[in-house]
Protein backbone atom coordinates (compact mmCIF):
# COMPACT_ATOMS: atom_id res chain seq x y z
CA UNK A 1 0.00 0.00 0.00
CA UNK A 2 1.34 3.48 -1.07
CA UNK A 3 1.21 6.44 0.99
CA UNK A 4 -1.88 8.13 -1.36
CA UNK A 5 -3.98 4.77 -0.90
CA UNK A 6 -3.61 4.39 2.56
CA UNK A 7 -4.68 8.31 3.02
CA UNK A 8 -7.59 7.62 0.65
CA UNK A 9 -8.90 4.84 3.12
CA UNK A 10 -8.35 6.28 6.29
CA UNK A 11 -10.34 8.96 5.56
CA UNK A 12 -12.51 7.47 2.98
CA UNK A 13 -15.78 7.43 5.69
CA UNK A 14 -15.46 11.04 6.65
CA UNK A 15 -18.21 12.38 4.60
CA UNK A 16 -18.48 15.97 4.75
CA UNK A 17 -15.64 16.28 1.62
CA UNK A 18 -14.08 19.67 3.23
CA UNK A 19 -13.53 17.64 6.68
CA UNK A 20 -11.51 14.87 4.82
CA UNK A 21 -9.68 17.29 2.80
CA UNK A 22 -8.61 18.59 5.93
CA UNK A 23 -7.94 15.36 7.55
CA UNK A 24 -5.83 13.98 4.39
CA UNK A 25 -3.63 17.44 5.16
CA UNK A 26 -3.12 16.42 9.02
CA UNK A 27 -2.09 12.83 8.31
CA UNK A 28 -0.24 14.09 5.36
CA UNK A 29 1.77 16.65 7.38
CA UNK A 30 1.97 13.53 10.26
CA UNK A 31 3.56 10.79 7.79
CA UNK A 32 6.17 13.94 7.06
CA UNK A 33 7.26 14.30 9.85
CA UNK A 34 7.49 10.67 10.99
CA UNK A 35 9.29 10.05 7.95
CA UNK A 36 11.81 12.85 8.53
CA UNK A 37 12.16 12.58 12.66
CA UNK A 38 12.95 8.94 12.36
CA UNK A 39 14.00 8.23 9.11
CA UNK A 40 11.40 5.45 8.33
CA UNK A 41 11.15 4.21 4.85
CA UNK A 42 7.25 5.25 3.54
CA UNK A 43 5.92 1.49 4.22
CA UNK A 44 7.60 1.55 7.87
CA UNK A 45 5.97 4.66 8.26
CA UNK A 46 2.54 3.73 6.90
CA UNK A 47 2.64 0.95 9.31
CA UNK A 48 4.01 2.64 12.28
CA UNK A 49 0.66 5.50 11.94
CA UNK A 50 -1.26 1.93 11.82
CA UNK A 51 -4.57 0.24 10.01
CA UNK A 52 -6.00 2.70 7.62
CA UNK A 53 -9.25 0.80 7.73
CA UNK A 54 -9.67 1.01 11.63
CA UNK A 55 -8.70 4.52 11.35
CA UNK A 56 -11.24 5.71 9.41
CA UNK A 57 -13.75 4.05 10.74
CA UNK A 58 -12.38 6.08 14.02
CA UNK A 59 -12.88 9.20 11.72
CA UNK A 60 -16.02 8.51 10.62
CA UNK A 61 -17.60 8.33 13.80
CA UNK A 62 -16.16 11.27 15.16
CA UNK A 63 -16.75 13.36 12.19
CA UNK A 64 -20.62 14.06 11.94
CA UNK A 65 -21.55 15.04 8.78
CA UNK A 66 -24.66 16.67 9.35
CA UNK A 67 -22.58 19.45 11.33
CA UNK A 68 -20.57 19.92 8.28
CA UNK A 69 -23.83 20.29 5.47
CA UNK A 70 -25.44 22.31 8.39
CA UNK A 71 -22.60 24.95 8.38
CA UNK A 72 -22.54 24.50 5.03
CA UNK A 73 -25.88 25.37 4.35
CA UNK A 74 -25.88 28.16 7.02
CA UNK A 75 -22.96 29.73 5.07
CA UNK A 76 -24.62 29.93 1.82
CA UNK A 77 -27.89 31.35 3.67
CA UNK A 78 -25.97 33.80 5.07
CA UNK A 79 -24.34 35.26 1.58
CA UNK A 80 -27.06 34.44 0.22
CA UNK A 81 -29.32 36.72 2.22
CA UNK A 82 -26.48 39.52 1.85
CA UNK A 83 -26.84 39.61 -2.06
CA UNK A 84 -30.47 39.91 -1.67
CA UNK A 85 -30.44 42.79 0.96
CA UNK A 86 -27.77 44.32 -1.73
CA UNK A 87 -30.01 43.80 -4.78
CA UNK A 88 -32.76 45.25 -2.53
CA UNK A 89 -31.00 48.10 -1.59
CA UNK A 90 -30.00 49.04 -4.86
CA UNK A 91 -34.44 48.20 -6.14
CA UNK A 92 -35.00 50.30 -3.19
CA UNK A 93 -33.36 53.45 -4.82
CA UNK A 94 -34.97 53.03 -8.06
CA UNK A 95 -38.14 51.92 -7.37
CA UNK A 96 -39.49 52.15 -3.94
CA UNK A 97 -38.09 56.00 -3.32
CA UNK A 98 -40.25 57.32 -6.18
CA UNK A 99 -43.53 54.81 -4.88
CA UNK A 100 -42.62 56.60 -1.79
CA UNK A 101 -42.89 60.05 -2.73
CA UNK A 102 -45.71 59.31 -4.76
CA UNK A 103 -47.72 58.03 -2.14
CA UNK A 104 -46.65 60.38 0.20
CA UNK A 105 -47.65 63.05 -2.44
CA UNK A 106 -51.57 61.15 -2.44
CA UNK A 107 -51.53 61.13 1.37
CA UNK A 108 -51.00 65.25 1.55
CA UNK A 109 -53.52 65.47 -0.77
CA UNK A 110 -55.79 63.63 0.14
CA UNK A 111 -55.30 63.91 3.68
CA UNK A 112 -58.02 66.84 5.88
CA UNK A 113 -56.47 70.69 5.69
CA UNK A 114 -54.90 70.63 9.31
CA UNK A 115 -56.62 72.77 12.40
CA UNK A 116 -56.60 75.89 11.89
CA UNK A 117 -57.13 78.38 15.48
CA UNK A 118 -60.85 78.09 15.88
CA UNK A 119 -62.79 81.76 17.22
CA UNK A 120 -63.79 79.61 20.05
CA UNK A 121 -61.86 76.55 21.70
CA UNK A 122 -62.53 74.72 24.65
CA UNK A 123 -60.39 72.02 26.05
CA UNK A 124 -62.12 69.43 27.84
CA UNK A 125 -61.34 66.02 29.85
CA UNK A 126 -59.22 63.40 28.51
CA UNK A 127 -56.95 60.54 29.51
CA UNK A 128 -59.28 57.58 28.88
CA UNK A 129 -58.61 54.77 26.69
CA UNK A 130 -59.52 51.38 24.82
CA UNK A 131 -57.88 48.05 23.70
CA UNK A 132 -59.34 46.20 21.71
CA UNK A 133 -57.64 43.85 18.71
CA UNK A 134 -54.33 44.66 20.34
CA UNK A 135 -54.39 48.26 20.07
CA UNK A 136 -54.68 51.01 23.05
CA UNK A 137 -56.20 53.87 21.96
CA UNK A 138 -56.08 56.68 24.30
CA UNK A 139 -57.35 60.08 23.75
CA UNK A 140 -54.21 62.28 24.68
CA UNK A 141 -56.28 65.98 24.26
CA UNK A 142 -60.01 66.54 23.63
CA UNK A 143 -60.53 70.18 22.32
CA UNK A 144 -64.32 71.19 21.74
CA UNK A 145 -63.86 74.05 18.63
CA UNK A 146 -66.02 76.58 16.54
CA UNK A 147 -65.70 78.80 13.96
CA UNK A 148 -68.35 82.10 14.09
CA UNK A 149 -71.07 80.60 14.00
CA UNK A 150 -70.20 76.95 12.89
CA UNK A 151 -70.84 74.04 14.06
CA UNK A 152 -69.09 72.92 17.23
CA UNK A 153 -66.63 70.25 16.74
CA UNK A 154 -64.64 67.67 19.13
CA UNK A 155 -61.37 67.41 17.84
CA UNK A 156 -59.82 64.57 19.61
CA UNK A 157 -55.90 63.48 19.60
CA UNK A 158 -55.46 59.80 19.92
CA UNK A 159 -52.03 57.92 20.69
CA UNK A 160 -52.85 54.43 19.79
CA UNK A 161 -50.49 51.78 21.09
CA UNK A 162 -49.60 49.12 18.31
CA UNK A 163 -48.89 46.05 19.95
CA UNK A 164 -46.00 43.98 19.32
CA UNK A 165 -46.97 43.29 15.35
CA UNK A 166 -47.14 47.28 14.45
CA UNK A 167 -49.54 47.08 12.48
CA UNK A 168 -50.94 51.34 12.36
CA UNK A 169 -54.35 51.47 12.58
CA UNK A 170 -56.68 52.39 9.51
CA UNK A 171 -58.74 54.83 11.17
CA UNK A 172 -61.09 55.57 8.28
CA UNK A 173 -62.16 51.94 8.98
CA UNK A 174 -61.61 51.62 12.54
CA UNK A 175 -63.36 54.48 13.82
CA UNK A 176 -67.12 53.23 13.32
CA UNK A 177 -69.54 55.43 14.83
CA UNK A 178 -70.22 58.96 16.85
CA UNK A 179 -73.31 60.35 18.98
CA UNK A 180 -73.39 62.45 21.61
CA UNK A 181 -76.13 63.16 24.30
CA UNK A 182 -77.86 65.22 22.29
CA UNK A 183 -78.32 62.73 19.04
CA UNK A 184 -76.52 61.87 16.03
CA UNK A 185 -73.65 63.42 15.29
CA UNK A 186 -72.49 65.02 12.03
CA UNK A 187 -69.38 64.88 9.42
CA UNK A 188 -66.57 62.79 10.65
CA UNK A 189 -62.77 63.41 9.64
CA UNK A 190 -60.08 61.15 10.26
CA UNK A 191 -56.57 62.57 9.91
CA UNK A 192 -54.02 60.37 10.19
CA UNK A 193 -50.67 61.49 11.03
CA UNK A 194 -47.42 59.59 11.85
CA UNK A 195 -46.77 55.98 13.48
CA UNK A 196 -43.40 54.98 14.99
CA UNK A 197 -42.37 51.57 16.27
CA UNK A 198 -44.86 50.63 18.53
CA UNK A 199 -47.20 53.52 18.41
CA UNK A 200 -49.25 55.68 15.99
CA UNK A 201 -50.60 59.26 16.57
CA UNK A 202 -53.57 60.51 14.72
CA UNK A 203 -56.17 63.30 15.04
CA UNK A 204 -59.78 62.32 14.34
CA UNK A 205 -63.16 65.09 14.29
CA UNK A 206 -66.34 65.11 14.74
CA UNK A 207 -69.14 67.91 14.72
CA UNK A 208 -71.82 67.50 17.81
CA UNK A 209 -75.03 69.09 18.64
CA UNK A 210 -74.31 72.66 20.90
CA UNK A 211 -76.18 71.00 23.52
CA UNK A 212 -74.00 67.78 23.96
CA UNK A 213 -73.03 66.54 27.83
CA UNK A 214 -70.68 63.42 26.51
CA UNK A 215 -69.73 62.38 23.17
CA UNK A 216 -68.85 58.47 22.60
CA UNK A 217 -66.86 57.64 19.60
CA UNK A 218 -66.78 54.21 18.49
CA UNK A 219 -63.88 52.13 17.29
CA UNK A 220 -64.08 48.34 15.85
CA UNK A 221 -66.71 46.10 14.88
CA UNK A 222 -68.25 43.13 15.84
CA UNK A 223 -66.88 41.75 19.19
CA UNK A 224 -64.07 44.16 18.59
CA UNK A 225 -65.71 47.20 19.45
CA UNK A 226 -65.46 49.37 22.03
CA UNK A 227 -66.80 53.08 22.71
CA UNK A 228 -64.32 55.69 24.15
CA UNK A 229 -66.65 58.10 25.99
CA UNK A 230 -65.52 61.95 26.55
CA UNK A 231 -67.07 64.20 28.82
CA UNK A 232 -68.09 67.51 26.96
CA UNK A 233 -68.79 69.54 30.50
CA UNK A 234 -66.00 69.01 32.31
CA UNK A 235 -62.50 71.57 31.18
CA UNK A 236 -59.70 69.90 31.12
CA UNK A 237 -57.08 70.54 33.99
CA UNK A 238 -54.39 72.40 32.86
CA UNK B 1 2.18 37.92 23.72
CA UNK B 2 -0.91 37.16 21.84
CA UNK B 3 -3.61 34.27 22.51
CA UNK B 4 -4.51 32.54 19.28
CA UNK B 5 -8.02 32.58 20.13
CA UNK B 6 -9.85 28.60 19.87
CA UNK B 7 -11.91 28.59 17.27
CA UNK B 8 -15.67 28.50 17.42
CA UNK B 9 -16.76 25.03 17.45
CA UNK B 10 -19.12 24.25 13.97
CA UNK B 11 -22.38 24.19 15.77
CA UNK B 12 -21.63 27.90 17.42
CA UNK B 13 -20.85 29.13 13.57
CA UNK B 14 -23.60 27.94 11.98
CA UNK B 15 -25.91 29.24 14.80
CA UNK B 16 -24.08 32.42 14.24
CA UNK B 17 -24.71 32.39 10.28
CA UNK B 18 -28.10 31.44 10.46
CA UNK B 19 -28.73 34.24 13.20
CA UNK B 20 -27.32 36.71 11.14
CA UNK B 21 -29.30 35.34 7.56
CA UNK B 22 -32.38 35.90 9.86
CA UNK B 23 -32.02 39.41 11.03
CA UNK B 24 -30.58 40.50 7.61
CA UNK B 25 -34.40 38.83 6.04
CA UNK B 26 -36.16 40.80 9.00
CA UNK B 27 -34.18 44.17 8.30
CA UNK B 28 -35.08 43.18 4.41
CA UNK B 29 -38.45 42.48 4.90
CA UNK B 30 -39.27 45.64 7.16
CA UNK B 31 -37.49 47.43 4.52
CA UNK B 32 -40.07 45.70 1.99
CA UNK B 33 -43.12 47.38 4.15
CA UNK B 34 -43.32 44.32 5.73
CA UNK B 35 -45.43 42.34 2.54
CA UNK B 36 -47.56 38.94 3.06
CA UNK B 37 -49.30 36.84 0.54
CA UNK B 38 -52.44 38.63 -0.26
CA UNK B 39 -54.87 36.77 1.79
CA UNK B 40 -52.67 37.09 4.89
CA UNK B 41 -52.52 40.58 3.48
CA UNK B 42 -56.18 40.98 3.85
CA UNK B 43 -56.60 39.62 7.51
CA UNK B 44 -53.66 41.91 8.23
CA UNK B 45 -56.27 44.65 6.99
CA UNK B 46 -59.57 43.47 8.73
CA UNK B 47 -57.05 43.87 11.63
CA UNK B 48 -55.88 46.98 10.92
CA UNK B 49 -59.46 48.23 10.62
CA UNK B 50 -60.36 46.46 13.91
CA UNK B 51 -62.95 44.48 12.15
CA UNK B 52 -62.39 40.31 13.42
CA UNK B 53 -61.86 37.97 10.60
CA UNK B 54 -64.80 38.51 8.15
CA UNK B 55 -66.28 35.34 5.83
CA UNK B 56 -64.67 35.97 2.59
CA UNK B 57 -67.24 35.74 -0.62
CA UNK B 58 -65.53 36.60 -3.20
CA UNK B 59 -62.49 37.49 -4.42
CA UNK B 60 -62.52 39.70 -7.59
CA UNK B 61 -59.54 40.01 -10.57
CA UNK B 62 -58.59 43.66 -11.07
CA UNK B 63 -56.24 42.83 -14.20
CA UNK B 64 -53.31 45.05 -12.24
CA UNK B 65 -50.37 43.61 -12.06
CA UNK B 66 -49.70 44.95 -8.55
CA UNK B 67 -52.59 44.72 -6.35
CA UNK B 68 -54.44 41.49 -8.92
CA UNK B 69 -57.21 40.83 -6.37
CA UNK B 70 -60.21 42.87 -4.28
CA UNK B 71 -61.00 40.74 -1.66
CA UNK B 72 -64.61 40.89 -0.12
CA UNK B 73 -65.63 39.55 2.90
CA UNK B 74 -68.37 39.81 5.36
CA UNK B 75 -69.24 40.06 9.16
CA UNK B 76 -72.10 40.65 11.34
CA UNK B 77 -73.41 44.00 10.35
CA UNK B 78 -70.43 45.29 7.85
CA UNK B 79 -68.64 44.27 4.77
CA UNK B 80 -64.73 44.80 3.86
CA UNK B 81 -62.89 44.95 0.37
CA UNK B 82 -59.61 44.82 0.63
CA UNK B 83 -57.03 45.39 -2.11
CA UNK B 84 -54.07 43.68 -1.15
CA UNK B 85 -50.62 45.18 -2.80
CA UNK B 86 -48.08 42.78 -3.58
CA UNK B 87 -45.38 44.97 -2.31
CA UNK B 88 -46.79 47.01 0.42
CA UNK B 89 -48.49 47.42 3.51
CA UNK B 90 -49.14 50.87 2.73
CA UNK B 91 -50.19 50.50 -0.62
CA UNK B 92 -52.80 47.93 0.43
CA UNK B 93 -56.10 49.57 0.30
CA UNK B 94 -59.33 48.66 1.97
CA UNK B 95 -62.75 49.94 3.19
CA UNK B 96 -65.45 49.00 5.32
CA UNK B 97 -68.91 49.66 4.79
CA UNK B 98 -71.94 49.31 7.64
CA UNK B 99 -74.70 46.59 6.44
CA UNK B 100 -77.93 47.61 7.91
CA UNK B 101 -79.00 43.68 7.18
CA UNK B 102 -81.18 43.49 4.15
CA UNK B 103 -80.64 44.23 0.36
CA UNK B 104 -78.14 46.41 -0.37
CA UNK B 105 -75.29 47.73 -3.23
CA UNK B 106 -72.53 48.84 -2.66
CA UNK B 107 -69.76 50.13 -4.33
CA UNK B 108 -66.19 48.86 -3.92
CA UNK B 109 -64.83 52.21 -4.93
CA UNK B 110 -61.60 50.31 -6.48
CA UNK B 111 -62.20 49.50 -10.15
CA UNK B 112 -61.12 46.95 -12.05
CA UNK B 113 -59.65 46.14 -15.97
CA UNK B 114 -61.66 45.38 -18.53
CA UNK B 115 -61.16 44.99 -21.98
CA UNK B 116 -63.67 46.81 -25.23
CA UNK B 117 -64.16 45.28 -28.46
CA UNK B 118 -61.13 46.59 -29.79
CA UNK B 119 -59.23 44.80 -27.30
CA UNK B 120 -58.40 48.19 -25.17
CA UNK B 121 -58.03 47.85 -21.58
CA UNK B 122 -60.36 50.28 -19.86
CA UNK B 123 -60.95 50.67 -16.08
CA UNK B 124 -64.26 49.68 -14.95
CA UNK B 125 -66.47 50.60 -11.63
CA UNK B 126 -67.30 47.26 -9.54
CA UNK B 127 -70.33 46.98 -7.41
CA UNK B 128 -71.56 44.15 -5.37
CA UNK B 129 -75.25 43.30 -3.93
CA UNK B 130 -75.36 41.80 -0.29
CA UNK B 131 -78.35 39.88 0.61
CA UNK B 132 -80.28 39.60 -3.15
CA UNK B 133 -83.13 37.59 -3.21
CA UNK B 134 -82.92 33.92 -2.63
CA UNK B 135 -84.01 32.73 -6.13
CA UNK B 136 -83.01 35.10 -7.95
CA UNK B 137 -81.23 34.33 -11.16
CA UNK B 138 -80.07 37.50 -13.02
CA UNK B 139 -79.68 40.82 -11.51
CA UNK B 140 -79.35 44.82 -13.83
CA UNK B 141 -78.29 47.21 -12.14
CA UNK B 142 -78.53 50.93 -14.09
CA UNK B 143 -76.47 53.88 -12.46
CA UNK B 144 -77.92 57.15 -13.88
CA UNK B 145 -77.03 60.68 -13.53
CA UNK B 146 -76.74 63.94 -15.99
CA UNK B 147 -74.74 61.90 -18.32
CA UNK B 148 -77.16 59.52 -18.84
CA UNK B 149 -77.94 55.49 -18.03
CA UNK B 150 -75.16 52.61 -17.59
CA UNK B 151 -76.53 49.31 -17.16
CA UNK B 152 -74.64 46.27 -16.61
CA UNK B 153 -75.72 42.63 -15.73
CA UNK B 154 -74.76 40.79 -12.62
CA UNK B 155 -72.64 38.16 -12.12
CA UNK B 156 -74.05 35.53 -9.55
CA UNK B 157 -70.79 35.21 -7.24
CA UNK B 158 -71.48 32.51 -4.45
CA UNK B 159 -74.32 34.62 -2.16
CA UNK B 160 -73.71 38.00 -4.09
CA UNK B 161 -73.95 39.49 -7.43
CA UNK B 162 -70.93 41.53 -9.00
CA UNK B 163 -71.80 44.20 -11.36
CA UNK B 164 -69.14 45.72 -13.49
CA UNK B 165 -69.62 49.47 -15.14
CA UNK B 166 -67.92 51.96 -16.78
CA UNK B 167 -69.76 55.44 -16.57
CA UNK B 168 -69.01 57.62 -18.91
CA UNK B 169 -68.98 61.46 -19.13
CA UNK B 170 -67.80 64.15 -16.12
CA UNK B 171 -67.85 61.66 -13.39
CA UNK B 172 -66.04 59.33 -15.49
CA UNK B 173 -63.22 56.75 -13.72
CA UNK B 174 -60.41 58.74 -12.63
CA UNK B 175 -57.68 55.84 -13.15
CA UNK B 176 -58.58 52.52 -10.89
CA UNK B 177 -61.05 55.26 -9.20
CA UNK B 178 -64.63 55.85 -9.30
CA UNK B 179 -66.93 57.63 -6.56
CA UNK B 180 -70.87 56.48 -6.97
CA UNK B 181 -71.75 59.81 -5.37
CA UNK B 182 -73.51 61.93 -7.98
CA UNK B 183 -75.55 58.73 -9.60
CA UNK B 184 -78.66 57.24 -8.43
CA UNK B 185 -79.18 53.70 -9.20
CA UNK B 186 -81.94 51.28 -9.94
CA UNK B 187 -81.22 47.39 -9.15
CA UNK B 188 -83.89 44.41 -10.52
CA UNK B 189 -83.75 40.82 -9.89
CA UNK B 190 -85.26 38.29 -11.86
CA UNK B 191 -86.24 35.07 -11.31
CA UNK B 192 -85.03 31.79 -13.45
CA UNK B 193 -88.11 32.04 -15.45
CA UNK B 194 -86.98 36.10 -16.37
CA UNK B 195 -90.09 37.26 -13.96
CA UNK B 196 -89.29 40.28 -12.13
CA UNK B 197 -89.10 39.66 -8.24
CA UNK B 198 -87.50 42.69 -6.35
CA UNK B 199 -86.73 46.57 -7.90
CA UNK B 200 -84.75 48.91 -5.55
CA UNK B 201 -83.70 52.52 -6.58
CA UNK B 202 -82.10 54.81 -4.00
CA UNK B 203 -78.77 56.78 -4.11
CA UNK B 204 -75.97 55.51 -3.58
CA UNK B 205 -74.81 54.37 0.12
CA UNK B 206 -71.05 54.80 -0.12
CA UNK B 207 -70.02 53.86 3.24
Amino acid sequence: MNEKSWLDTATAKIRFRPDRRAVRRELEAHLEDLREHTGLTEQAALEAMGDPGRIAEELGRIHRPWLGYLWRASQIALAGTAVFCCLLAILAEAVYQPLGRLAGGLESLLAPVPFTEAAEEQEVSSGMAVETGGYTIRAERAVLRRDEDGPWTLAVDLRIGLGWRREPLILQNAWSGARSSAGACGQRTAAYSASWLFWQKACIAVEVPEDAEWAELDFGWGERRRTLRIDLTEEAET
Amino acid sequence: MRRKRTPWPRWAKSLRNLTAALLLLAAAWEALDMPLPAGAEFRRLERQSLAPPSEIAAVIPTGEPFSPRIWLGFGEGWAIAGTPYRLSRTLSDSRIYPLSGGLELICLGRGVVRHDKTGQPLAHAVYATLQPPADSMRAVLTLRNADGDFTAEGVREGGLFLFRLRPEGRAAMHGFWFSPDGYSYELTFYNGDGMMLESAAAGFFTG
